[in-house]
């Protein structure tokens, strides 16, 4: 009997022994093999035909599977191509994006976003306000209570603080640029609750600029254009009706015409300047200019004034200054504007100055006044525009406060630099540097 | 600043106004009118000149040097010897609201200078001094 037990599992080792290879190859994933039934049953056969069957459903089963990883690899890789097509388009406008969640989280911004407002990593998850940091005109911060996007979500309507509505939000750049926005905020509703919601941010900037610089022309204009406008019509007016006047006083009216007419020429064609510097399409000419003869048509132009005051102009210019690089209509409003200053500025009997000498590859010219000086604490501001000094102002309360921000300008646009220094009371000088028409030649100087 | 006398035996006109053009060719027309004339050309000028000069009317100008007109005005109402000097404002559009506000202080008219022919402006003158004196 033990012999038969014996010779039983000798059997039946070797019957599946024969099953060896095919548990092998499946258990590194192989599911082909065939396992070899024998024509004659015996008591293992049905457990080799069980297997067979495993072996055929399993390898059908990964073989559906596959098909379906594969659908879902193409399935990604279509999502992947979208988002980053989604991305880049998002990139590409030229407006700000932001999504928020419920709880105000960002969970979404564009590329317009993180330049303003940081790395992707330093916004996304964080709290809306406390990454799209935004200020007030004055600079102040906008606390997280006040903040748009809270705003919105708290209302759960649609919000927008566009220029017509005072655009009050700015946001400062880390170099100190700042830039003004207009912001749009759409909620995202979810099953009738705020699920979130999209920021929309626009640079208005330039916009705003430019709509500061035409209201500021225009009040300039009507305020400053009134008086020598009222004064031709007039004096056209008593040239017209009044027989009685005398050859010496028609010439006088005609001559008050011939001047309110220059003065409001010059005014104009300072607020076409302004415009210019401000829109960025100040286009200038240079070219060799001889200093002296500019200053001296700047010195015939102001001569009337200078009688009139009793003032003195002394020039020194240095014979061996080489004409300087700069287009000539610029050096006129540069030397008009510092002269006249001068002139306006000083008390009567008082001495102006201008010097004019070569340093190295540029022209330094100075012009001092013994004026009435600008006050120390308003220093910083005098190239500002429509900045007028608080003594100039009593002084002559009609200037256009435009006069050092062109004249910065066309300097600065000539590739020169303009500095002073001035005491109130004492006076001021100013000092301009413009490049000389050697440094320039190969840009071909005349 | 100036007097001129006028054969007229006139009233005495002040003109305050900063702007030589403006007020040399007031001064030409109603010194043609037979008034006597005087000029300043700011409000501390024009201020000094009217307390001492008496005039019967004064034109005033707003946006002067060293005293804009209405802080002159103003001045000139709390001195006892100019509370009666009639006072007729010359000023720009762009001014008006501050003529509006100064209305309610005192009483005067005041001109729109460009809206405003210069013979109209002698009438109105004219009107004033002879219902004053």
């Amino acid at each position: 009997m033990s012999a038969d037990l014996e010779a039983y599992k000798k059997w039946l080792a070797g019957r599946l022994s024969e099953l060896a290879p095919v548990f092998a190859k499946a258990a590194i994933g192989n599911f082909d093999s065939q396992v070899e039934v024998p024509e004659q049953e015996d008591e293992l056969t049905e457990f080799f035909v069980g297997v067979q069957i495993i072996l055929d459903t399993i390898r059908e089963k990964v073989g559906e599977l596959e098909t379906s990883l594969e659908q879902v690899k193409a399935a990604s890789e279509i999502i992947a191509t979208e988002k980053a097509r989604v991305e880049a388009i998002l990139d590409s406008i030229g407006e700000g994006l932001v999504i928020v969640d419920e709880s105000q989280h960002v969970t979404f911004v564009n590329e317009f976003v993180t330049e303003l407002f940081g790395e992707h990593s330093r916004i996304l998850g964080q709290d809306v306000a406390s990454v799209i940091t935004l200020q007030d005109e004055k600079g102040a911060n906008i606390t997280s209570a006040h903040h748009p996007v809270a705003q919105a979500i708290k209302h759960g309507r649609r919000m927008s603080f566009n220029l017509a509505k005072g655009a009050p939000y700015y946001v400062r750049l880390p170099s100190g640029l700042v830039r003004r926005l207009s912001i749009n905020i759409s909620p995202i509703l979810r099953g009738g609750k705020v699920g979130g919601a999209a920021v929309v941010l626009y640079d208005i900037t330039e916009e705003s600029n430019m709509d500061r610089t035409k209201s500021e022309i225009i009040s300039i204009a009507s305020h400053q254009l009134r008086t020598p406008l009222t004064a031709v019509r007039w004096y056209v007016k008593a040239l017209m009706s009044d027989k009685a006047l005398s050859a010496a006083q028609r010439q006088k009216y005609l001559q008050e015409i011939h001047d309110a007419n220059h003065h409001m020429v010059t005014l104009v064609d300072s607020l076409l300047s302004v415009s210019r510097i401000d829109l960025g399409t100040l286009n200038a000419k240079p070219q060799a200019v001889d200093f002296m003869t500019a200053l001296q048509e700047v010195i015939k132009e102001l001569q009337p004034q200078i009688e009139a005051r009793k003032l003195t102009v002394k020039v020194n210019s240095n014979p061996a200054l080489k004409p300087l690089f700069i287009d000539p209509d610029a050096l006129g409003i540069i030397l008009q504007n510092l002269l006249s200053n001068a002139v306006r500025y000083s008390p009567d009997g008082k001495e102006i100055s201008v010097l004019a000498q070569q340093r190295a590859k540029d022209a330094v010219i100075e012009v001092r006044d013994q004026g009435v000086g600008i006050p120390a604490a308003e220093q910083p501001k005098i190239f500002g525009k429509l900045f007028r000094a608080s003594n100039a102002q009593r002084l002559a309360p009609d200037g256009s406060g435009l006069g050092l921000y062109i004249t910065k300008a066309m300097v600065t646009q000539a590739g020169g630099e303009i500095s002073f220094d001035s005491h109130e009371k004492h006076g001021t000088n100013f000092y301009v540097i413009i490049p000389s028409s050697i440094a320039k030649r190969s840009k071909g100087a005349a | 600043m100036s007097d001129n006398g006028a054969a007229n035996g006139g009233k005495k006109l002040l003109i305050v106004e900063d702007e030589r053009a403006l007020s040399d060719l007031l001064r030409d027309k109603f010194e043609s009118e037979g008034f006597e004339v005087a000029t300043a050309g700011d409000g501390m000028a024009g201020l000094e000149k009217a307390l001492s000069w008496q005039p019967d009317v004064m034109l005033l100008d707003i946006v002067m040097p060293k005293m804009d007109g209405l802080t002159m005005l103003h001045k000139l109402r709390e001195d006892s010897k100019g509370k009666n000097i009639q006072v007729i404002l010359l000023t720009n559009l762009s001014d008006t609201q501050k003529v509006y506000e100064a209305m309610a202080s005192g009483v005067f008219d005041y001109l729109v200078k460009s809206n405003w022919e210069i013979d109209d402006l002698v009438k109105e003158v004219k009107a004033k001094v002879s219902g004053a004196k």
